[in-house]
């Protein structure tokens, strides 16, 4: 026996000790059943005792008794904190809780097939700032919403020693992005150079507006489906020995059409007297009808107001603006999952479990924005001198270089049944940030996290209803990272981080277990 | 035991968990960079004019703006120093031959480059702009912005900018062009060839309230504003003014060669002595006229006859003479004297302001005076034959702006006040 203990020991110091670049994470959301987050998610190999396993384990449903329904959720607080280089403040976000359901279903066929339904949520994000963050061109809210259906299918043989399960997934994903739009990298004005058809762009930040002027504001909603799968096997190696792993595919979700509505931001410039664009004195930016006249969706629509100004006599717009409103489409890649896990039940009243965990973030290379009004229709200057090539400017389109690598994750739990039959759990679960230094930013400032958490469930009618609680606090380890998009993979996260991002996070989970 | 035992084992196994977690934070670069030289100098703001933007040889391009005093001293401060850099050639190119004023091959004084999107930021560090009068720090704009009060401010006032980097510490030097636009032209009648003159000095009063509304709106959003204030600079003291006395000898050649020199478009010039400016027996030993050493360009495009004369009116030796020659460029007693006395009104409110408010006050008339009496690094006549030195090893082909030598000086100076004001430990630059 003792032999066995030492054995564990050795296991457990070698899976948190090897892996040091451990990785896991970024969107990923793992707060599914409160008995599994208790347990640090390292319940791939022993899941609990809950219809949950429909996600962590699809094989471990085979064998459970008559119908189980497990109904829950997850409230998530994080806190997050920007701080710029050089004593130029702090900025905290401004993220709403969350909360995270989770409802899953299995009925008993016999000792040894199980079919079963679960809803839940494994990749989600709100990550949003104030409105005045420096880093809100980037993004000022972050949402997305991924819920995953999966209907489940187990079945166990050889006495039960071994079990298989799993079931297709349908995934329906929500977005929505805030950001601003930021005048410095706005075409002012098209020059011509040494012929009338060569011309050249110029910026206002090129005529002296500070970036990070906020003109328009972009909201961006859209939703989509995809499909996959979702498998697992668990077998019993010993008496105190079982051994589970499971795989999630990837889902690649595509918005197409998304919504996508600008709405003008007060800038207060006011051109001085003798300004490069011959402006009279004093003329307000804001109120300009080539300012205004971007916000018109169609021809002979009411040109918009200034923010702020008051409503003269109506103008009419002359044409579609580029920042009408429009339509545009993405595309984020929802990783697979690969968990391999064991557990030994030899100490007594003691259920312990350690899982790894991979994912596969680097199909997470871009994040491609194109509006359907992304360009304005002008020559510019080519390459090689003389040569003319019609090109657009891009104006509003974005190719945002993620650049994830796949991750990994050592999970660590621990479940003590207590002589009332309540039972307590703890978990300790350390990863690594998926993102590299480069893509550190206001969307998502990963980092490495440490999960700690603790929990309990006990019986409100025995062997009928139980309530799962679990508590967890998610400490991030800080991280350099960016406030402004990396326009070329050749820039590195060195010259481009201007800051310290800070994470946090508390999270609640209840789940309530009934079986009849 | 047995429980104690298993008790034991997964406290160990979580501990290793933890601190095998912890062990792989990278916590040591986790510092946000600090101003070196400690927190009051987290946020360096310059308010002022071409001076503090770093304008030499009547152009302004990036390598001239990195060595502005205020660029200079935010070095010694170990602090973030963010400047509204130009781009190419600047805006304009610099002058690089006095004898010709000729700019770089194909640019002129209208050439501009606009400025750098590369290194466009949001919170700037300078925000000195060229031409810039005591008035304009707290307006967007005003009869004397130009192109660079938009290219520096996109649109807003350098207090604006200012505020927006929540200063700490700020320096101001403003005032110099209330006294340098008059006195540059001299002319103390308003003409077509003098919209500005030396009625244009900005009044006491006026200054005072202008300046303390800089100051005022500075502190409204940052109330423990530390700062240094900067006299106001006796523009006569400027090499590019010269007793009209030693225009004899080789001085005087040089000039001529200038002014009615091959290449002169001067219709005049031969009235008098052949190829040479006659001077009016009212610059005669004594008269205490300074001259503006741009005359010598005047003459030579034919923008001013060949004559000096040093009798505001412009009656003369030669009879009278169409106006505004005797009044511009030329300064007698009287207006150096009228320009000496709105300076030092200035500056002595300047020193009362900065001991109200507890910062530091640096006259910089005092170390001008002293390089321009040993007349090496600022020259007290210019030289006319140089090409790239006219005014002195300090002084920029303009014969206004400061080079970097003396800019280096400037800075070491200022370090040297606010270090005996603060009891901060800046140390020199280099």
């Amino acid at each position: 026996m003792k032999r066995y203990h030492q054995l564990f020991l050795a296991v457990c110091a070698t899976l948190v000790l090897a892996p040091s670049a451990a990785r896991a994470q970024a969107f990923g959301l793992n707060e599914i059943g409160s008995c599994a987050f208790s347990r640090g998610f390292a319940t791939t190999s022993a899941p609990c005792n809950d219809a949950s396993a429909i996600f962590w384990n699809p094989a471990a449903t085979a064998g459970m008794k008559g119908n189980s329904i497990l109904v829950g959720g997850a409230a998530i607080a994080v806190k997050a904190k920007f701080t710029r280089d050089s004593a130029m403040g702090a900025h905290e976000a401004d993220i709403p809780m969350a909360l995270v359901p989770h409802i899953f279903v299995n009925h008993a066929m016999g000792d040894r097939m199980s079919v079963g339904l679960g809803v839940y949520v494994p990749y989600g994000l709100t990550s949003q700032w104030k409105t005045d963050f420096p880093g809100r061109f980037l993004a000022q809210k972050a949402a997305i919403a991924s819920i995953y259906v999966q209907p489940n299918v187990s079945m166990s043989f050889k006495g039960g020693k071994w079990k298989v399960g799993g079931g297709p997934v349908l995934g329906h994903s929500s977005v929505e992005l805030i950001q601003g739009a930021d005048l410095a990298d706005q075409i002012a004005r098209v020059d011509s150079l040494t012929t009338p058809t060569v011309r050249t762009v110029i910026r206002f930040s090129q005529l002296g507006i500070a970036r990070r002027t906020e003109f328009a504001r972009a909201t961006l909603e859209g939703s989509t489906t995809s499909f996959g799968l979702n498998v697992g096997v668990l077998g019993k190696l010993s008496e105190h020995w079982t051994m589970g792993a499971r795989y999630l595919s990837s889902l690649m979700m595509e918005y197409k059409d998304a919504d996508a509505k600008f709405e003008q931001q007060e800038t207060g410039i006011k051109f001085a007297a003798n300004n490069p664009l011959g402006y009279p004195a004093g003329t307000l930016f804001d109120t300009l009808v080539a300012a205004r006249g971007r916000y018109c969706t169609a021809s002979g629509d009411v040109m918009p107001v200034a923010p702020g100004a008051t409503p003269g006599s109506a103008q009419t717009c002359t044409a579609a603006g580029l920042l009408g409103k429009q339509t545009v489409t993405t595309r984020i890649p929802h990783p697979d999952q690969f968990q391999v896990g064991f557990a030994y039940t030899g100490f007594s009243n003691w259920l312990i479990a350690v899982d790894y965990e991979w994912t596969g973030w680097k199909k997470f290379t871009n994040l491609p924005v194109d509006f359907s009004r992304d360009s304005v229709a002008l020559v510019c200057q080519a390459a090689i001198a003389g040569t003319v090539t019609p090109c657009d400017y891009d104006v509003l389109d974005r190719d945002l270089f993620e650049d994830y690598n796949n991750t990994s994750a050592i999970r660590i739990g621990a479940e003590h049944t207590l002589k009332n039959g309540w039972l307590i759990r703890g978990g300790f679960s350390g990863v690594a940030a998926a993102a590299p230094d480069e893509t550190v930013t206001p969307l998502l400032p990963e980092q490495d996290r440490t999960y700690w958490s603790i929990g309990t469930a006990f019986p409100i009618i025995k062997d009928k209803v139980t309530l799962d609680a679990a508590y967890g606090f998610v400490l991030g380890s800080g991280r350099r990272g960016r406030i402004d998009e990396r326009l070329s993979r050749a820039v590195l996260g060195s010259a481009l981080n201007s800051g310290i991002y800070d994470l946090s996070a508390n999270v609640l989970s209840l789940s309530l277990k009934a079986n009849f | 035991m047995s429980r104690l035992y298993s008790l034991r084992g997964l406290a160990l196994a979580l501990g290793v968990a933890g601190l095998a977690n912890s062990c792989s934070v990278p916590y040591s670069d986790l510092i946000a960079p600090a101003a070196a030289r400690g927190d009051m100098f987290n946020s360096y703001v310059a308010i002022g004019n071409s001076i503090t933007a770093g304008y030499q040889s009547g152009g302004i391009i990036d390598s001239t703006q990195k060595r502005s005093y205020a660029f200079l001293l935010a070095q010694s401060m170990g602090t973030r120093f963010a400047y509204p850099s130009l781009a190419g050639r600047g805006c304009a190119p610099l002058i690089t031959s006095f004898l010709t004023q000729a700019r770089p091959a194909g640019t002129s004084a209208l050439t501009c480059d606009l400025r750098s999107a590369a290194t466009a930021t949001d919170i700037m560090n300078n925000l000195g702009v060229p031409g810039a009068w005591s008035y304009d720090p707290n307006v967007n704009s005003s009869a004397t912005s130009n192109a660079l009060t938009t290219l520096f401010l996109g649109g807003k006032s350098q207090v604006q900018r200012a505020r927006e980097a929540k200063p700490t510490f700020a320096s101001i030097w403003i005032g110099n062009n209330d006294v340098l636009g008059p006195a540059s032209t001299g002319c103390t009648t308003a003409n077509a060839a003098c919209p500005v003159t030396l009625g244009n000095i900005t009044p006491s009063a006026t200054f005072l309230t202008t300046y303390d509304a800089i100051i005022d709106s500075l502190k409204l959003t940052s109330p423990d504003l530390k700062g240094v204030l900067i006299g106001v600079v006796n523009v006569i003291n400027a090499p590019l003014y010269f007793p009209v006395d030693s225009l004899t000898g080789a001085v005087k050649t040089a000039f001529d060669a200038i002014a009615c020199g091959a290449g002169t478009a001067s219709t005049t010039c031969a009235i008098g002595l052949p190829s040479a400016v006659d001077l009016d027996a009212s610059c005669a030993a004594g008269s205490g006229a300074l001259i503006n050493a741009m005359l010598a360009f005047q003459i030579r495009t034919n923008a001013h006859p060949a004559f000096i004369v040093c009798t505001p009116g412009g009656a003369g030796t030669f009879g009278p003479l169409p106006a505004p020659v005797g009044d511009i460029l030329v300064l007698t007693s009287a207006e150096q004297n009228t320009i000496t006395t709105a300076v030092a009104t200035y500056n002595t409110y300047l020193s009362t302001k900065a001991t109200t408010l507890g910062w530091a006050y640096y006259d910089p008339n005092t170390q001008l005076a002293t390089l321009k009496s040993a007349g090496t690094v600022v020259r007290r006549v210019p030289n006319f034959g140089s090409a790239t030195a006219p005014f002195g090893t300090g002084l920029s082909l303009d014969g206004v702006h400061p080079n970097a030598a003396v800019h280096l000086i400037i800075a070491n100076d200022i370090v040297t006040a606010i270090n005996a004001k603060y009891a901060t430990t800046l140390p020199v630059v280099f």
